[in-house]
């Protein structure tokens, strides 16, 4: 086999390369076609070009960076879910004492009476029994309410306690009244999630986006209802999450269900999904 | 560069880069740090980088990592030999062209398997494959055809074991 020249070594390279005109190529082709050692150069030169091999990276998720947003923007639920978490714990620590206390209080009165029929002619001591009153009205609800830590701080502002936070709707107002919700985010919950109209009609928010594809995440968030006279309906249930998830899962998105406030017209999610992307900014891809 | 950026070229380019660490230094580990680190590092320059850069600036972090740490097993490597006489032994069976492919590939220089990596693999341009190994557009082009020269050679040699 003849040693092919530098300047045909070129030329080959080229055509494989896919940087020559038509004309040259085929000219080129020609003289590969008749020339036993051009051919053989270029079928052995043509081995070198690589097929792309499928090797997948084992650890994507690991180099995800992640972040949530949750439709409702319910941080109010979440304060007030913390909120309810530490009445329950300090219910359970109360009731825990309340018992001691009252077994304690028992065990006294049952010596008491036991003193008493052995010698009926004796009272129990009144500062006893005042030491025991005492006691059980250190844990009454009321002062619960005072031994819970309330929130501090929003979004790095201070944020005044008060001993009515657990009311949700005052903790829902100091929050817009106080700013900690800003209007831009107050605009953008009405118009992206809540797109109720005067009717209180529900509304289908319409995409082309797949859903499915985005969504990773689906979780129930419950908003405490209102006080029963303003509510117009509250009728979102497990049954409307259930289906908010198949249709999810179809890559559709649910309808929404609201409830208003009659009074003053305001809107209110009674229930809301929780949804979960790989970012916000996909979420807000759904809902443009 | 927002996160929902940021994770797309995770999607759209970690195969890709682990592919080029994978197929230039062999062990797993090594070519999965790598795809770390660049990403790492895309992270932190976010702001710095270009968006249409994003691919570019990727696979030069890669493949800068790559050359050090060839450097360093090579420095390893010569070490360890320096002493000991170079086998002339040429009982290799090779089995099919994929296996002869890879045996050449390990013959040419660093340099020109990443350009043919990165033109074969990745689809790049010679402009492309100028920025992230730092040569100009002419001198991508010989070191790719140096570098399938040098293929060719060593597989019209192989093809006597055949």
């Amino acid at each position: 086999m003849k040693e092919i020249s530098e300047e045909y070594q070129w030329k080959i390279f080229e055509l494989l390369e896919g940087n020559l005109s038509e004309s040259e190529r085929n000219e080129l082709e020609r003289e590969i076609n008749n020339n036993e050692s051009l051919n053989h150069f270029y079928q052995t030169l043509k081995l070198t070009y690589l097929e792309p091999q499928e090797i997948q990276f084992p650890n994507k998720q690991g180099l995800l960076k992640k972040s949530t947003f949750t439709i409702f923007k319910n941080l109010y639920f979440q304060y007030s879910a913390a909120a309810i978490l530490l009445m329950i714990g300090g219910y359970m620590i109360v009731s825990q004492k309340v018992n001691q206390s009252t077994l304690k209080i028992k065990q006294e009165v049952s010596t008491i009476q036991s003193e008493q029929t052995l010698k009926p002619e004796i009272k129990p001591a009144k500062s006893e029994l005042n030491k025991t009153h005492r006691l059980v009205s250190a844990y009454t609800p009321k002062s619960i309410t005072e031994q819970i830590k309330p929130l501090v701080s929003f979004r790095g502002k201070a944020f005044k306690p008060s001993t009515k936070l657990i009311d949700e709707n005052q903790f829902l107002n100091q929050l817009v009244d106080n700013q900690y919700l800003s209007n831009s985010e107050k605009k953008q919950m009405m118009l992206k999630w809540l797109l109720i109209n005067s009717n209180n009609q529900e509304v289908e928010v319409s995409k082309n986006i797949e859903v499915s594809e985005i969504v990773t995440e689906v979780k129930l968030v419950e908003q405490p209802l209102l006080s029963a006279e303003e509510l117009e309906t509250a009728e979102l249930n497990e049954i409307w999450v259930k289906e908010a998830k198949e249709m999810l899962k179809k890559g559709q998105f649910p309808k929404i269900k609201f409830v208003t406030s009659k009074k003053e017209k305001k809107w209110l999610p009674s229930v809301g999904i929780e949804i979960q992307t790989e970012t916000a900014s996909m979420v807000n891809q759904i809902f443009k | 560069m927002t996160i929902e950026e940021y994770n797309q070229i995770v999607y759209s380019q970690s195969d890709a880069l682990f592919r080029f660490a994978l197929k230039n230094i062999k062990v797993v580990e090594d070519a999965q740090e790598i795809v770390q680190t660049s990403f790492e590092k895309l992270w932190l320059n976010k702001d710095k980088v270009e968006s249409t850069k994003y691919k570019a600036y990727l696979f030069k972090i890669a493949y800068n990592s790559m050359i050090d740490i060839i450097r360093k097993q090579r420095n390893e490597v010569d070490l360890e030999t320096s002493n000991i006489p170079e086998s002339h032994s040429t009982q290799t069976e090779y089995k099919g062209l994929k296996q002869i492919l890879e045996k050449a590939f390990n013959e040419i220089s660093e340099i020109q398997k990443n350009v043919i990596l990165l033109r074969d693999y990745e689809g790049y341009s010679y402009a492309e494959i100028g920025e992230i190994t730092g040569l100009n557009e002419s001198q991508v082009k010989i070191t790719i055809f140096r570098g399938r020269q040098a293929l060719q050679k060593i597989l019209g040699k192989m093809e006597d074991y055949l």
